[in-house]
């Protein structure tokens, strides 16, 4: 059995962007300056046989913020539209993402949720109490799971 | 190239620029770069092209109207619009053809489920979520979109490895199909080539000549995550 992984927004951003750029053309989206990890072909190799190893999930709260990263860089009806089939195709038939679902109301620490903002808080719950593994390249919340024995994984190792 | 007797306006004008021609031009930069190399996009599962459409399902559907005018008003585009859904169409019924054939004969399903199996003595089912039922027409799906090299997909390892046989065979069973299915690619590629370059030219003359920019004119915002 695969130990599990939550993966964090800028981690799948990037390589859904470096993924259209790919199969789609680098003129279907301006984002080769966004991306501070996955620029080049080794980084996403490095990353990919990462991801490889774990059970993968994602919050559901990531998904919507997906979608504000897809409504600045991604403009146009059919450009939209193609976005949303790659992300869909990469993360449920190619890499067997599972959702995972947990509600605002659940977490009773609003200390938590003031330092981290909402979708964050969620991901520590959830990397908590289903002993996942947090993939990320927010520092601070790194730090955070650090001090709280969270495993974690600093999206940013993968750069070299 | 408008064909009415009044000229249209500059604000007509400007809508067809930023709602018709340019999504189309955006379009076919895309379409372009798939099947330069080859890529027809097309998927096994609902034997479809994913990324490669009609050219009316590329215009918001909030636009059908100014689409319908503009088609009225320019029939030349109407008819290369026209052509290009056609060879899309036939290219389709192509790969679709090539799925049946190949997935009907057991020397070439044979082949993929033995393939399969020695590699999974070492490593993992590679397929994904398609079922390993379905794994063969997931080959047949790249085979039809003239992949040499998957770089992140789960079974890229399994194509690195065993893609020449694969190719091999199913060039060898089904020639004229393959042959046929290249030549559609490459006339898509042309119409997609001949609408970028033309639609390239009559878009700067309605910019040039109604005093429109290229695109819209938009304050834009600094807020991100």
């Amino acid at each position: 059995m695969k130990d599990k992984l939550l993966v964090d927004t800028r981690p799948l951003v990037e390589f859904l962007f470096w993924q259209c750029s790919q199969k789609l053309g680098r003129k279907f989206l301006q984002v080769g300056k966004e991306s501070e990890v996955l620029k080049t072909e080794e980084p996403v190799k490095r990353f990919v046989a990462f991801l490889k190893k774990y059970q993968l999930f994602i919050a559901s709260v990531v998904i919507a913020e997906i979608q504000c990263h897809q409504r600045r860089k991604v403009k146009g009806f059919h450009q939209q539209r193609a976005f949303w089939k790659l992300t869909l195709d990469q993360l449920y038939r190619v890499f067997l993402f599972q959702e995972q679902h947990k509600p605002l109301s659940d977490i009773k620490d609003v200390s938590l949720i003031q330092q981290f903002g909402p979708v964050d808080a969620i991901q520590i719950s959830i990397a908590q109490e289903e002993q996942m593994m947090l993939l990320s390249s927010d520092t601070e919340l790194l730090s955070y799971c650090d001090s709280q024995k969270i495993q974690y994984k600093n999206f940013a190792d993968f750069k070299y | 190239m408008a064909t009415s007797q009044q000229k249209p306006s500059s604000k007509r004008m400007a809508s067809w620029v930023y709602h018709i021609i340019n999504p189309i031009l955006d379009a076919m930069a895309t379409e372009c770069h798939l099947l330069q190399n080859e890529n027809l996009s097309w998927q096994f599962y609902n034997k479809q092209t994913e990324f490669i459409s009609r050219i009316e399902e590329y215009i918001d559907f909030q636009q059908h109207h100014n689409y319908r005018h503009f088609l009225t008003e320019c029939p030349h585009f109407a008819q290369l619009f026209k052509e290009h859904d056609e060879v899309l169409r036939e290219a389709a019924n192509l790969a679709a053809e090539i799925l049946a054939s190949l997935t009907g004969v057991k020397i070439f399903t044979d082949l993929v489920y033995k393939k399969l199996a020695e590699y999974m003595q070492t490593e993992a089912y590679p397929g994904g979520a398609v079922p390993q039922a379905k794994f063969h027409e997931l080959m047949v799906e790249h085979l039809v979109n003239g992949v040499e090299e998957l770089l992140v997909e789960s079974d890229s390892e399994f194509w690195a490895q065993y893609s020449d046989a694969l190719k091999t065979t199913a060039r060898q069973l089904y020639p004229q199909l393959f042959a046929k299915l290249k030549e559609a690619k490459q006339k898509l590629l042309g119409h997609a080539q001949a609408i970028q370059q033309k639609l390239e030219g009559y878009s700067y003359s309605l910019c040039k000549e109604y005093d429109i920019p290229g695109d819209p004119v938009v304050a834009s915002s600094s807020h991100e995550r």
